[in-house]
């Protein structure tokens, strides 16, 4: 079987062999069909593979993205969507707790960075609670954003528009961590971590992140 | 749409599944057979969500592997369970298409 991480890489490729047109018009179903992420990626990219090989043999007649798949690349992507299967739970699972390894450790690295500067060793068990609770609902919520704003934009000529959602979204995620690290001081029973533990635990979770990373490469 | 698309669409699954039956075929080489064949209208797009339609049924089967030529090809085969659909779309397609035939033709 061939790897997904091999599809992806040969379509990289490919793409480069489409007339402008045609890139133009293959690009949004491409951006249409990864931006549901729970949808099989093997079969997703397996599509996406046989849909740009149609295409450049249909690109040798003289033919356009158009004429291959019609004139409402919307409706069109929207077809193979609901045609494709759904990714399995199991997969889903290990994919967001990697997704999530990968952004606590990248925050508790980047805080005890900080904290090597500050020299401030005394923690509050709830008010970290409630911090890494909100790093989590807010890095959750900006995923959703950012595919939410790929499918709506897939289509459209500019994507400006988008682009202000997602600066907007992150702006208030900002907010609200600045905001919820103001509010919940010094709640609950105190602990004391040095800067070195704390990065430690940081980089033990990137480091499982990243292997979890490699796994599904290897695997899928 | 056009009437011509309208029919087809309907019976676009079992047409798929009566080429696949003959040999094993990629997605190109079946939009080309179909054309082939006379359905020219169908827009050779139309297969793919078709293909999938098919592979989530259970009654195909695709598995993607290198071919001669160079590039990944997906190859699709019928399986047991698509060979019972087929059956049956078949027999339902020649009862409806007599019926159709003769109410058409002004018969009585």
């Amino acid at each position: 079987m061939i790897a997904v991480q091999k599809l992806i890489q040969d379509n990289n490729e490919k793409r480069n062999r489409l007339t402008e047109e045609n890139e133009k018009y293959y690009d949004q179903l491409l951006v249409f069909i990864r931006s549901h992420l729970l949808l099989s990626e093997r079969q997703s990219e397996e599509v996406l593979m046989e849909m740009l090989d149609h295409l450049l043999l249909a690109q040798c007649e003289g033919k356009t993205a158009k004429e291959v798949f019609g004139t409402n690349p919307k409706a069109y992507a929207q077809e193979i969507v609901d045609a494709l299967p759904k990714e399995k739970k199991n997969s889903i699972w290990k994919f967001g707790i990697e997704l999530l390894g990968n952004l606590l450790g990248f925050f508790i690295t980047t805080s005890a960075l900080g904290k090597l500067f500050i020299k401030q060793d005394t923690m509050y068990l709830y008010s970290v609670l409630i911090l890494l609770g909100t790093v989590i609902i807010g890095g959750i919520a900006m995923i959703f954003l950012i595919l939410y704003v790929l499918k709506k934009s897939a289509f459209e000529d500019s994507n400006t528009k988008g682009i202000w959602k997602v600066t907007f979204g992150f702006v208030i995620f900002i907010g609200v961590i600045i905001g919820v690290l103001s509010l919940s001081k010094e709640l609950g029973p105190t602990f004391s971590i040095t800067w070195y533990t704390q990065l430690g635990i940081g980089c033990m979770l990137l480091l499982l992140s990243y292997m979890m990373k490699r796994h599904r490469i290897v695997t899928t | 749409m056009s009437v011509r698309s309208q029919i087809l669409k309907g019976i676009l699954d079992g047409c798929v599944l009566a080429v696949i039956e003959h040999e094993t075929v990629y997605g190109y080489e079946l939009s080309k057979k179909l054309q082939e064949i006379g359905l020219a209208d169908v827009s050779e797009g139309t297969i793919y969500p078709v293909l999938l339609r098919l592979q989530k049924n259970g009654w195909i089967h695709g598995e993607m592997r290198p071919s001669e030529a160079g590039p990944n090809r997906k190859y699709y085969q019928l399986t047991k369970n698509g060979e019972t659909a087929l059956l049956e779309i078949r027999n339902e397609w020649l009862g409806i298409s007599e019926a159709v035939g003769k109410l058409m033709k002004g018969e009585k």
